[in-house]
């Protein structure tokens, strides 16, 4: 369990971080979504103590980080994985010389170091490339080897510095689905700060969106991906949607069920109102559902009854002239 | 003829003086570049720990040790030859001389190793570092297990930097009493206007020169590929 409480964090008397209070439980992966320079590395990297902060508490498991010494908080650092998103390997080592590293520091035996770095090279899939060179290697094969390098020490938390931001859509989703994989096999903490809306869809259960230091949105994914609050829509862009000429729209917003897109079938068919679908997005999240908005077009006249029939079937519909997509 | 040749001054002077100078140079320059760099990776050690983009950020000290540093550094070596005879005579027991050469060589030679060597380990991509870190490394182990290592192709080109610098330096030692290929070079080329030997010893320094740059590049592919 992370436990931050009322956490300030100042660099030269500005604040960067101010009353951040977020709990995150055993075995969840975590996002932090927020844009460039609100404060989301500084805030993860005070999770590992590698930041100090003003005010506040960080409690991890039992552990308050502020009541460690130096010793202590190197012990402490030992239960934490990282990953970053320029992968931060040993140029001039090897795959598996960079993955034997930390329990180097940590003066594990050599046969030891080195059964246990190829048995997590192999975990991750480059069972194959363990004398191979960083340079030789592809960002999404680096950050394979950063993942096995950040499980060596068997932590009981994994925090991912925009671990995917540098990759390619199809190396990010596999990347994601290793993290997921582990998250579950291990039943690994995982803290992923991102600004990327689709790796959070993807993978975490919940999240918290950052603004300017302060924490504007909590909870599960869906709950606050879904909402229309104002953060989230300020971090995916705003789009706005408009009713075309003589027509009113209506916002239906499809979660969980899977009957719902057949619903709107079943509306289409037997309401005895016509609508037109003028835009649908719905994709799966982490838990497996399909989820997201649907636009209708429909007279105005007919569109109050046509929602009431959508929140009959238990769909949260409603109906207006233009919407923030 | 071969025989003409072997008679003549200029292979006696080569043989006499010049092979003599040659070595006499060379172990100035090992020897001051050996103690240098053993004196300048201590202070760069400092430097890197107490620097404000160092592991262990220390301003004032750090300020302290730069302002030595760069105030040694200021002195042209053939003034800070003179300006430390007296502490040379102390030392070494005399200040002409080879062995007394090789103090202030050092002296002169260790503030460029240590920034060299500073800007080599600062320039190791600090997300390294923050790793190394968050994996629970002490300062001396990133200094040692991650700095040096992923460092030394960038310190090996600096040592090459500063090998041919000081080898320069070396020579001119010789103008204030140090032997050497300088001496030689002063005393024939300069007062007593012989040609051939003066740029024979250019041609022998020209080589030397060559073949320091040769090994530091050859030493740099070995450790930059591995
Ligand atoms: N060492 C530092 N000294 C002073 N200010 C800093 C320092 N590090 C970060 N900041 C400031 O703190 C703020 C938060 O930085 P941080 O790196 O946490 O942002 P971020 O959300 O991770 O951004 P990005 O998405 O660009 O990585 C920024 O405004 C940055 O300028
Ligand atoms: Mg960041």
């Amino acid at each position: 369990m992370i436990e931050i409480k009322d956490l300030t964090k100042k660099y030269d008397n500005k604040a960067v971080l101010e009353n951040i209070n977020i709990k995150i439980p055993d075995g969840r992966i975590y996002g932090l979504a927020g844009q460039s320079g609100v404060g989301k590395s500084t805030l993860l990297r005070c999770i590992n103590g590698l930041e100090s902060f003003d005010s506040g508490s960080i409690c991890i498991d039992a552990t308050e980080l502020n009541s460690l010494n130096e010793a202590e908080m190197r012990e402490f650092r030992r239960s934490i994985g990282m990953i970053f998103q320029n992968f931060a390997l040993l140029e001039r080592k090897s795959v598996l010389e960079n993955v034997m590293l930390p329990m180097e520091f940590w003066k594990y035996d050599r046969a030891h170091m080195e059964k246990k770095a190829k048995a997590l090279l192999e975990r991750v899939g480059l069972g194959e490339k363990l004398n191979s060179m960083p340079s030789e290697l592809s960002g999404g094969q680096k950050q394979r080897v950063a993942i096995a390098r950040a499980l060596s020490l068997d932590p009981k938390i994994l925090l991912c510095d925009e671990a995917t931001s540098a990759l390619d859509p199809a190396i990010t989703l596999s990347i994601l689905e290793l993290i997921a994989d582990i998250n579950k096999e291990l039943n690994l903490t995982v803290v992923m700060v991102t600004h990327e809306m689709s790796v959070i869809k993807s993978v975490c259960d919940d999240m918290a969106i950052i603004e300017a230091g302060h924490i504007v949105a909590e909870g599960k994914v869906e709950d606050v991906l879904l909402s229309d609050a104002e953060p989230v829509r300020k971090l995916i862009g705003e789009r706005k949607i408009t009713a075309p000429v003589g027509k009113d729209l209506i916002k239906l917003v499809i979660r969980g069920k899977e009957e719902h897109p057949e619903a709107v079938c079943e509306l289409a068919r037997n309401s005895g109102i016509a609508f037109g679908i003028i835009s649908a997005e719905i994709e799966p999240f982490h838990s497996g559902e399909y989820m997201g908005h649907m636009y209708l077009t429909v007279d105005p006249e007919k569109a109050e009854t046509l929602a009431r029939k959508f929140i009959e079937y238990g769909i949260d519909a409603s109906s207006g002239k233009e919407f923030y997509l | 003829m071969s025989s003409a040749l072997f008679e003549t001054a200029f292979f006696k002077n080569f043989n006499m003086i010049i092979i003599p100078a040659i070595f006499s140079t060379i172990r100035m320059l090992v020897f001051s570049m050996l103690f240098g760099f053993i004196i300048g990776t201590l202070v760069a050690i400092l430097l890197v720990m107490t620097s404000p983009y160092g592991l262990k950020p220390k301003p004032s000290v750090y300020k302290f040790i730069s302002f030595w540093v760069n105030m040694i550094r200021s002195f042209p070596v053939i003034i800070l030859i003179v300006a430390v005879s007296p502490l040379t005579r102390i030392l070494v027991g005399t200040s002409v001389g080879e062995k007394a050469a090789i103090f202030p060589l050092t002296l002169a030679a260790f503030p460029v190793i240590a920034r060299y060597m500073e800007a080599s380990l600062l320039e190791v991509d600090k997300n390294i570092v923050m790793a190394a870190r968050a994996f629970g490394a002490s300062d001396m182990q990133i200094m040692f297990k991650v700095l040096f290592p992923e460092a030394l192709p960038s310190i090996i080109s600096g040592m090459t930097t500063t090998v041919i610098l000081f080898l320069a330096s070396t020579a001119l030692a010789g103008a204030v009493g140090a032997g050497g290929l300088g001496a030689v070079a002063l005393t024939y080329g300069y007062q007593r206007f012989d040609d051939v030997m003066m740029y024979c010893i250019v041609a022998i320094l020209f080589v030397m020169v060559l073949i320091i740059q040769g090994l530091g590049e050859l030493l740099y592919k070995r450790v930059k590929t591995r």
